[in-house]
């Protein structure tokens, strides 16, 4: 059964949308190189991996009560529901609060430079493309330093899940303006108000035309975990912009500003279609809403590459390694 | 006027074909088993100015293009007079094209100081006999194949080949132009001049660029992916690799920057595959923070850096050696690292087997310095070189890691054992921050000391089993690369040679060609001269120069830059004050400009 079958089996567009296990039944392989598992098969399997199987040798050195446990944990749930096998898992990021994520899982964990956790997932993949790969990062990490790498993997489609936790702070760095933080907020860095108007990175996936992308919300564990699910199992680029508030440096961000005002996107909205996606999408009004806001299947980055010849990744029997034709080369320069 | 070795200019303007009349030349003299080594000059823009092409033709080795003309061929009035001085005798051959409205004929000729001259309507021929004026060109490349007495089928195999790929409904044209351009001079010409490229026997050489000689020995080294973004004066590695790395199972990735291109070279080599870039200066700028994330989480990167007069957008086009000093202290903090500098164009290729070989071995950055000077230039190598050059076996053993694996242990040798996306239990993190030998982050002061030492430790003996070096005195050359073999040992001793005499020259990269030929010259008119050049820069490999330099009486170091940056590198090491010989107006040096200040440097012995 191939990753898009499963994708299928859910309401078209809203299987995130509806803060329930409705997406808990659908199991199967992250990544359809390893993937014959049915969903019959998974609840059979009697040593089924559960979330304490990606427990990563760091500890989660957060602030208590901040959002970004909720993802981890909705990750690691959602690892074990589709049982991604931990040595074919990298976990990228850059750098900020949200970045440490890869020392918690247990992975290969790769936390780069600020800013470049894109870039480095991509060659991660095109290199080892058995990989089930996760980018985790901020928002000041992903729109802000990182933002010259976001359009060129979306318009690439490689098969990534980026999961961009937005606290709409600079959180690492106790307290100064990101690029999503509301216009007008007095930071440490904008003493009489934030100029610049807030990106919704949201916004900016589907102008890219990204085949995934989503929202959901640190206060809603259930719906987190089902969209980081639906994302994982999608073939392509997923971004997932996950409201995660910093109880600590995000006045005005925090689960009290959210609760009230995150909505799962309404039951009739049409994840095909582009310009309904776009208008859902808003962040300023008191409706905040959640669920994937579009979705559609476009040819994958390293398959398109692999089907002209490349990203074989590592050869497990060094005799399958291609052997350079050394008469072609000798013709062409001579 | 030498038949076994001469040196021919072909110039006119940008766009009139100069560089490819000059590429398919070097074919055919190739396909005739003649050496070449060829450097051309073209304005940044595509269009517009002059281009220029130099090639030399030598029966026996050619070191570098040569300095002064033994032919011109002109395509108009602009090129004749721009590099009509620079002829090397009265008996220098000018071929000018004789349509009226590029050339003024008579005044030309009347002005030539040079020996025979031919008139060749070129233009005339290519829009009257074949009716497109653009392929004037290649009428000019069949008549100066005539000239020189290379065969004709050997011209239309090679014109053949170029536009086959490019464009088969040109290629009859084209072999029409070259033909008539045969003709006329065969119908006529009455040759003056005793200039016929002698016959040798043997399979014909292959000629590359420096740039492709790195792409080659990046695959050959086992490279199976490239991450870059295009930059003069690299890119032809970049698209080479293009075509290659997919028939091997690679991937060539043009990512949107230089940030990203080795942001995504880490990650494959992060996942397994050994990966590079290659940029020129402004990219290396760009790549500075993360070679530093390649020195602290000891992932293996290879980055090639053609360098281009600088700084900022600088000289693109156009050569120097003024990144020494960023290559070998450019990035933040403080991290092991390897810089290697080729020194020919065949030595591009090797370099680059050695550079991923010491990569991976030791878990660091590798920088190449290449030059424009170099990976523009095209010269004649064997074909052995590729039948017999085995290609790199990459270690790739899944292995079982097991409960306790530790990516960044502690060693004697600082080199940990290294897991590989995939490799069954042998997860771990890797960061840019310090860390624990697990892979945790860690401020502790103590294991910031240990991790630092560790990493360092890398580099201990590396000049001992990498430090190569190319010595030169008179006829002989010697290589030093490492002496672990016999074969290397008794090279060795020719090393040793040539640590002794009264002016030793000191120098790096490309300038060894046009250096090595100086030495010759020198030791013709009764110098004592000897020159060093190491193939690896940093580590400082004090093992070969420290004999070298105690070896000599006057020093001269020769670089293309202001600073004179190995010289200052050299004056950390030595209590030395040599001569300095510089040059940073984007031109490489040529052989004359060396032995003049070789003999300025013996008259002060």
């Amino acid at each position: 059964m191939s990753s898009h079958e499963l994708t299928r089996e859910e309401t078209p567009g809203n299987a995130g949308n509806q803060p329930a296990d409705s997406a808990a039944g659908s199991v199967g392989a992250a990544h359809g190189t390893t993937g014959t598992n049915s969903s019959a098969d998974a609840v059979t399997q009697p040593d089924r991996r559960t979330a304490a199987d990606y427990k990563g040798r760091v500890a989660p050195i957060w602030c208590p009560g901040c959002g970004d446990y909720a993802v981890l944990s909705g990750l690691q749930k959602a690892l074990a529901n589709l049982d991604v096998d931990p040595d074919t898992l990298a976990v990228v990021s850059g750098i900020g609060c949200s970045s440490r994520m890869p020392g918690f899982i247990k992975c290969y964990g790769y936390h780069g430079a600020h800013g470049r956790a894109l870039p480095a997932a991509i060659g991660l993949k095109c290199g080892n493309p058995r990989m089930t790969v996760v980018v985790v990062g901020g928002d000041g990490d992903g729109l802000s330093i990182g933002m010259g790498h976001l359009p060129h993997a979306l318009r690439r489609n490689v098969d990534l899940t980026y999961l961009m936790l937005d606290n709409r702070i600079y959180g690492l760095t106790k307290g100064q303006t990101s690029p999503t933080t509301c216009q007008g907020l007095m930071t440490k860095t904008s003493p009489q108000g934030v100029l610049e108007m807030a990106m919704n990175p949201v916004r900016i996936a589907i102008c890219f035309d990204a085949s995934f992308v989503a929202r959901a919300y640190s206060g809603q564990p259930k719906q987190l975990q089902a969209v980081i699910e639906a994302a994982l199992r999608h073939k392509g680029f997923s971004l997932v912009q996950v409201l995660s508030p910093c109880v600590t440096f995000g006045k005005g961000s925090g689960f009290d500003y959210f609760g009230p005002r995150v909505k799962p996107l309404p039951d009739d909205h049409d994840a095909s279609d582009m310009y309904a996606a776009m208008k859902a999408s808003d962040e300023c009004d008191d409706t905040i809403y959640t669920g994937i806001f579009y979705r559609h299947e476009r040819p994958e980055y390293v398959e398109q590459i692999q089907a002209r010849g490349g990203a074989r990744g590592r050869e497990l029997d060094a005799a399958q390694e291609p052997q350079i034709d050394v008469d072609a080369l000798i013709e062409r320069f001579s | 006027m030498n038949p076994s070795d001469f040196v021919m200019g072909i110039s006119g303007d940008a766009g009139e074909g100069i560089v490819l009349t000059g590429e398919l030349l070097t074919d055919v003299a190739a396909r005739s088993n003649i050496h070449i080594s060829s450097t051309q000059t073209f304005p940044a823009e595509v269009r517009g100015g002059q281009s220029y092409v130099q090639i030399r033709f030598g029966v026996d080795s050619v070191f570098n293009p040569g300095d002064r003309l033994d032919v011109l061929v002109a395509f108009n009035d602009l090129a004749y007079y721009r590099y009509k001085t620079n002829i090397a005798s009265g008996d220098t051959i000018l071929i000018i094209d004789g349509d009226p409205d590029s050339f003024d004929r008579a005044t030309v000729l009347a002005d030539w100081r040079g020996g025979p001259s031919y008139v060749i309507p070129m233009g005339k021929i290519a829009a009257e006999e074949i009716g497109e004026k653009r392929s004037k060109n290649m009428v000019a490349l069949g008549a100066v194949t005539a000239h020189l007495g290379l065969r004709a089928e050997l011209g239309e195999a090679v014109i053949r080949r170029f536009f086959g790929r490019k464009n088969p409904k040109l290629v009859d044209k084209n072999i029409l132009a070259f033909q008539a351009g045969r003709a006329y001079v065969q119908q006529h010409v009455t040759k003056e001049d005793h200039l016929t490229v002698p016959h040798v026997r043997g399979d014909g050489y292959m000629v590359m660029s420096g740039n492709d000689a790195i792409a080659l020995g990046a695959l050959y080294a086992g490279c199976r992916f490239y991450g870059g973004y295009p930059i003069t004066p690299a890119s032809e590695i970049m698209q080479l690799l293009a075509e290659e790395l997919p028939k091997v199972g690679g991937t060539m990735y043009q990512a949107e920057d230089e940030i990203a291109s080795l942001a995504a070279v880490l990650g494959a080599s992060f996942a397994g595959v050994r990966a590079m870039t290659a940029t020129s200066g402004p990219g290396l700028s760009l790549m500075g923070e993360l070679m530093g994330m390649s020195g602290i989480a000891e992932i293996p990167v290879v980055i090639v850096d053609v360098q281009r007069g600088g700084p900022s957008t600088g000289l693109p086009t156009k050569t120097e050696q003024s990144d020494l000093l960023p290559a070998m202290y450019g990035g933040h903090g403080e991290f092991p690292r390897v810089v290697m500098a080729p020194i020919s164009i065949r030595d591009c290729f090797n370099v680059m087997r050695r550079a991923f070989e010491i990569a991976e071995n030791y878990q660091v950055p590798v920088i190449v310095l290449s030059e424009q000077a170099l990976g523009h230039r095209r010269a004649t190598l064997p074909k052995s070189l590729l039948r017999e050059t085995p290609q790199a076996e990459v270690a790739r053993p899944l292995n079982e890691w097991g409960h306790t694996y530790n990516r960044f242990k502690i060693t004697d040798s600082g080199i940990s054992p290294r897991a590989l996306c995939g490799d069954p239990g042998g997860t771990h993190m890797v960061t840019g921050l310090e860390h624990w030998d697990f892979g945790g982050p860690a401020h502790n002061p103590a294991n910031r000391t240990e991790m630092v030492r560790k990493r360092f430790r890398k580099l201990r003996n590396l000049d001992r089993k990498y430090g190569g070096v190319f010595a030169f005195k008179g006829e002989d050359e010697a290589q030093h690369l490492h002496a672990t073999t016999d074969e290397e040992a008794g090279r060795l001793s020719t090393v040793e040679a040539s640590m002794r005499g009264q002016i030793g020259v000191i120098g790096w990269g490309s300038t060894a060609g046009v250096v090595r030929e100086a030495v010759m010259r020198a030791e013709k008119r009764g110098i004592s001269v000897g020159a060093i050049f190491p193939r690896m820069i940093y580590p400082h490999n004090d093992l070969t120069i420290r004999p070298f330099i105690e070896g000599h009486h006057r020093l001269l170091v020769v670089e293309e830059n202001y600073m004179g940056q190995y010289a200052r590198i050299l004056l950390r090491y030595y209590d030395i004050d040599p001569y300095r010989l510089n040059k940073y107006d984007g031109l490489p040096f040529t052989p004359e400009m060396v032995l003049q200040k070789i003999e300025e440097v013996a008259s002060h012995v």
